[in-house]
């Protein structure tokens, strides 16, 4: 009985960490080595505070160029683009500017789930052991809007917030199968 | 003798009805629902937690619509009461105001906000009058009655047994009857007139029954209980055989004590291991010279003859009575204005400088009297026996006028509580510092209870900025109290604010002050600030 119990307890406690996990807005693939291209998946696993989610954007960091975010149907996209503050070379081409925001429009209620992909080219700039951040804006029906844009502070990981950006550890070039 | 006086005592002493009064001003602690909170539906109770045991005195609540319920059923229980809502409330903000008394018989009030569906904006925090000028006027001529009753009578019938056994007058008898029922009489009044006065109405009011048993719950309904005691005990000492005079005269003069030591500002101050004695011993002591005065007066004229050694009796023990007083009193003092600058400052100071004054001259009288008139008294040529009846006339009104002055002490509260309160009312503040921001938090009144907070924020470098949004974290992890996070509002004279805070617990609190800069930028700003009790 004590044993169902606890085990009952255990299950619980690894659901609702589980859950947890799925209701922060985070990124499929969380590790990827700088150098390479990355294709984002961002998840979408709920509304804010059961509002529909209206638009969703992502804030592109430095040293992340050549960003081609995917079309979605249903949705309307944009794009902010604006100058990088230095010049990338990106395979022998010279890039000052490129996309610094993404905005998808358009509506996914509180119920379901869904996904905004774009890939992105990770420049050697980016310091490899790190975690690279995307901040992200989830507006909602009803003026609400979560803001994943919380960056942890040193010796601090994302769980301590509630509202962490969503990370991609940068590996060393080359680390992974490219 | 020593047995009848000893089972008096006990019997003053166990007749008091619950002597656990408690010592100073309450607050309250916490609400359920809590201040400023917006619920689905209406409550069917509201439960409110004090520091301190305390009785309700009003509770009302004014619904969203603007009407009143006065007169809530209101459950006490030690320090909680719980208020029984009445049935459907409409949607909105509804003000639960109350007035309670405690230990000390001071009234408060306040209120509490709290909404069903949302908030609306009638805010209205009703005022409630104060019991005008004619209730106070009426508290201290009552007063003054009851001060010349417990020490002139009580003390009068302790001289006639005690120092003047023996030369018994009638004319005094009946002069003393006369004091008690006096006495007696404004204990009486002055039960429904605190009524009037700690439930701020007119004296039209006393007609209702609840004015008095609200007088009754405060802790004024202790001292009535023990004045009109020590007011009987002294009645009956003034008839029957001499051992049971002394006996009843002694059990008043202890009953006067307490009156005083287990009531009033005085014995609300701390340290009470010492304010408390040292209001009993003052209290017993002008007892002791105020009663004789008097008597002292009509003997010495009427019976000349037998009027010495009953003069240098009292004499001697006024030596001790005096010594006693001034201790007792200057310790008081101390206690009760902390510093001497309170002296001139404050209104109790001022009254303090007259009383001393006063009483200065009466001491100067004292010592004519024992030094001069006493012993001209035996000088057959002399007029001494004249001139000290004229002194003692002298001392009676000297003493009618410090007695009121101490009455005046009623509607006057000491520097220490004046300060306390200063203390209480003062805000606590905080720097919060993170790398590219920072902010001055400031929480005004820095204590327990309402409050409100307000958030200045500028960049590093003091240059001001105009965040997106504010938000206030505050929390105790150790008393397991989860933060409260409430949004704070753009104020027009520049800065965030947040209104309606309620702080149920003193000490220091974490807080977080959350800055979204820009739409992905957001810093929080951590610290902790010391909320006072």
């Amino acid at each position: 009985m004590i044993t169902m119990l606890s085990r009952g307890a255990v299950a619980a406690a690894f659901l609702s960490l589980a859950f947890s996990a799925q209701a922060h807005t985070t990124l499929e693939t969380q590790r990827a080595s700088v150098s390479s291209t990355y294709k984002a998946v961002l998840r979408v696993g709920h509304g804010c505070e059961g509002e529909p989610t209206l638009k969703l954007r992502v804030r592109i960091p430095d040293g992340v160029i050549n960003v081609k975010p995917m079309p979605k149907p249903g949705w309307t996209m944009e794009t902010v683009k604006a100058p990088y503050g230095k010049t990338y070379d990106y395979y022998g081409t010279a890039m000052p500017e490129g996309v610094r925001e993404i905005v998808w429009t358009g509506k996914l209620p509180d119920e379901h789930y869904d996904e905004f992909v774009f890939r992105a080219y990770l420049t050697d700039s980016l310091k490899p052991e790190t975690t690279l951040h995307f901040p992200t804006v989830q507006e909602c029906g009803g003026g609400k809007a979560d803001r994943w844009i919380e960056i942890p502070a040193e010796g601090k990981s994302a769980d301590d917030y509630e509202h962490p950006a969503p990370g991609l550890k940068l590996l060393p070039a080359n680390a992974g199968a490219h | 003798m020593k047995r009848a006086i000893l089972i008096l005592l006990w019997l003053a002493l166990g007749g008091l009805p619950g002597s656990n009064a408690a010592l100073a001003h309450a607050a309250l602690v916490e609400s359920h629902p809590a201040d400023g909170v917006v619920l689905e539906e209406a409550p069917s109770t509201v439960r409110l937690r004090f520091n301190e045991p305390v009785s309700p005195l009003v509770v009302g609540l004014t619904d969203a619509r603007g009407r009143l319920h006065p007169g809530l059923e209101t459950l006490a229980g030690n320090e909680v009461l719980e208020i029984s809502l009445p049935p459907d409330l409409p949607l909105g903000s509804h003000v639960l105001s109350y007035r309670v008394t405690s230990g000390d018989g001071h009234p408060i009030g306040g209120s509490v906000v709290f909404s069903t569906g949302s908030p609306t904006e009638t805010r209205t925090r009703p005022e409630r009058p104060g019991g005008g000028e004619g209730v106070r006027i009426a508290v201290l001529l009552t007063r003054v009655t009851l001060y010349v009753g417990l020490f002139a009578g009580v003390g009068g019938a302790f001289f006639q047994a005690w120092l003047a056994a023996g030369l018994v007058r009638r004319r005094m008898e009946r002069w003393l009857d006369a004091v008690f029922a006096a006495g007696i009489l404004a204990c009486a009044a002055s039960l429904g007139l605190q009524g009037a006065d700690a439930l701020g109405v007119t004296l039209f009011d006393l007609r209702s029954w609840n004015t008095w048993v609200a007088g009754w719950e405060t802790s004024y309904g202790l001292t009535v209980t023990l004045g009109t005691k020590a007011l009987l005990m002294g009645w009956l000492s003034v008839r029957g055989p001499s051992g049971w005079r002394r006996g009843c005269s002694l059990s008043a003069m202890g009953t006067t004590g307490l009156t005083f030591a287990l009531s009033g500002h005085a014995s609300a101050a701390d340290p009470q291991w010492l304010a408390r004695p040292a209001v009993f011993i003052h209290a017993v002591g002008v007892a002791y010279w105020i009663g004789a005065l008097a008597p002292l007066a009509v003997i010495i004229r009427k019976s000349p003859g037998f009027a010495f050694p009953v003069v240098r009796r009292f004499s001697a023990g006024a030596l001790v009575a005096v010594a006693f007083l001034a201790v007792s009193g200057v310790a008081l003092a101390m206690i009760q204005v902390e510093s001497p600058a309170n002296l001139i400052g404050t209104a109790y100071g001022q009254i303090l400088i007259a009383k001393t004054l006063l009483i200065g001259v009466l001491l100067g009288l004292a010592a004519l009297n024992r030094l001069r008139l006493t012993p001209a008294m035996v000088d057959p040529a002399g007029s001494g026996a004249r001139w000290l009846v004229r002194s003692i006339k002298a001392e009676i009104v000297l003493c009618l006028a410090i007695l009121s002055l101490a009455a005046l002490w009623r509607v006057t509260p000491p520097p220490r509580a004046l300060a306390s309160a200063a203390e209480a009312s003062r805000a606590a503040s905080v720097h919060l510092h993170a790398q590219r921001l920072m902010s001055q938090l400031t929480l005004s009144p820095g204590r327990t209870g309402a409050t409100r907070a307000r958030i200045v924020i500028a960049t590093g470098r003091a240059e001001p900025i105009d965040p997106k949004e504010v938000t206030l974290r505050l929390a105790r992890p150790d008393a397991g109290i989860e933060p409260m996070v409430r949004k704070a509002r753009k104020a027009e004279a520049g800065g965030w604010e947040v209104d309606n805070l309620v702080l149920p617990l003193a000490g220091p609190w974490k807080v977080t002050v959350d800055v979204l800069v820009d739409d992905f930028e957001k810093v929080n700003l951590k610290g902790s600030i010391t909320v006072g009790p």
